[in-house]
């Protein structure tokens, strides 16, 4: 079983439930869709959002040609996290130092900026309750 | 696009901002003054200074970054909106003073700041993983983008650095033709203000009932918190900046979408508290 990071930990079975309220107990989120929260002063939304979204997201990782395959394929990972954390935990997953080539995708598509949030690509890029991150040592998609 | 909205995305293109770049604040007359288009990147700059500027001369176009009143400035945001980020986030900013002093730094890289490895290769990819982000979103996959030929992505990225806006739109049109494809969602990112997170969500262009949706309307689905239902009466304690433009809430999210986009085809809104007084331009 892999190891647990301080910011993504592994999941310790394999998903039963592939679906996106799996995203658990954070019912403190009024940012969710519809709903019709009163209108905030700007500094007081601005308070909102940048309360950490402690929820997890579900990444299933998908090795492409002769990229190594991981030991397992889904983890969670919080949602507030950069997608530059994502790109580190691979690569400590994969053993791979930093000079070793990876490219990693969106649902096979394209490569997000390193410090795109890993919530928004869920909402806006995920599909069956995950988010599907493609990886390989040879760039794909262009 | 009619001839009347072709001028106006041609403006929004032509845009510029005077920017100083100062390598020795000791010495300022060691500056370099630069009108940079908007929707241009640091990174295309770069190689201007290292030509142009004796202390730099000797440096890595990797190690090369800038700074405005203390703040790295993110090498892969466009220029305009690291502009609109610095000048509405701060009311009372020196830098609503134009030109625009930026430092050059060539040592002491902030990695835990910035993206590294800033470059012109680097920028180029992230522009084009970018402009297929957008696809995405609009279009539900990146086939637009991909079933162009080589040399017509290579185009998009040519015509941006060397400022050719008929050039651009020659291959950009072939990806946001709709025909045949059914509109998802608005490539939209929302910035606001005391270091929030960047805010990207799924909006449509139409709402339930196939009627085409306001620039507020997006704005409500994105950032519930915004905007009251319906109430157009009281004045929000908020604008929505994009260009260095003040937007009406008002605006058609389709018009503003094929229009006010950066040349990745995002739009990068900022939403900020209005300036004291303000006498800027609103559309």
């Amino acid at each position: 079983m892999s190891q647990a990071s301080p910011s993504s930990e592994a999941l310790s079975s394999p998903i039963t439930t592939a679906d996106s309220t799996s995203t658990t107990a954070d019912d403190d989120k009024d940012v969710e869709h519809g709903k019709t929260p009163p209108a905030q002063s700007l500094d007081e939304l601005v308070n909102t959002l940048k309360t950490k979204d402690t929820s997890k997201v579900i990444v299933r990782f998908a090795a492409i040609g002769n990229a190594p395959i991981l030991k397992q394929s889904y983890y969670k990972i919080t949602a507030s996290n950069k997608f530059q954390t994502v790109i580190q935990f691979l690569r400590k997953e994969l053993r791979y130092q930093g000079s070793d080539p990876l490219f990693l995708y969106i649902n096979s598509a394209f490569s997000p900026a390193p410090d795109e949030i890993v919530s928004n690509l869920y909402k806006c890029f995920g599909t069956g309750g995950h988010l599907i991150i493609n990886y390989c040592t040879t760039a794909a998609w262009g | 696009m009619t001839d009347k909205d072709r001028e106006i995305a041609r403006a929004i293109w032509n845009g510029k901002i005077p920017i100083q770049f100062i390598v020795d604040p000791a010495n300022p007359r060691d500056a370099l003054f630069i009108e940079v288009p908007r929707y241009s990147f640091l990174p295309l700059i770069t190689p201007q200074l290292i030509t142009h500027v004796d202390q730099l001369q000797a440096s890595e176009p990797h190690s090369i970054w800038y700074e405005y009143d203390g703040e790295p400035l993110k090498w892969h945001y466009p220029v305009g909106l690291l502009y609109d980020i610095v000048t509405r986030m701060r009311p009372n900013s020196a830098a609503q003073q134009l030109p625009w002093r930026i430092l050059v730094h060539n040592e002491n890289f902030p990695e835990t700041v910035l993206l590294r490895n800033p470059g012109i290769e680097t920028i180029q990819d992230m522009y084009m993983s970018m402009i297929k982000e957008a696809d995405f979103l609009r279009h539900g996959s990146t086939k637009k983008v991909m079933n162009l030929s080589k040399q017509d992505q290579t185009q998009l990225w040519h015509a941006l650095s060397t400022e050719r806006y008929d050039d651009h739109w020659n291959v950009n049109q072939h990806i946001l033709d709709d025909r045949g494809v059914p509109l998802r969602s608005v490539p939209i990112r929302l910035y606001l203000p005391n270091q929030c997170p960047v805010i990207q969500d799924t909006a449509s262009f139409t709402n339930d009932e196939g009627n085409l949706m306001t620039l507020g309307d997006v704005l409500k689905t994105i950032v519930p918190g915004l905007i009251v239902t319906g109430d157009t009466t009281t004045a929000p304690d908020f604008v929505v900046v994009s260009h260095g433009i003040e937007l009406s809430l008002h605006t058609p999210i389709r018009w503003a979408s094929d229009h006010l986009s950066y040349p990745d085809n995002f739009l990068h809104i900022i939403i900020c508290r209005p300036i004291p007084s303000s006498s800027s331009p609103s559309l």
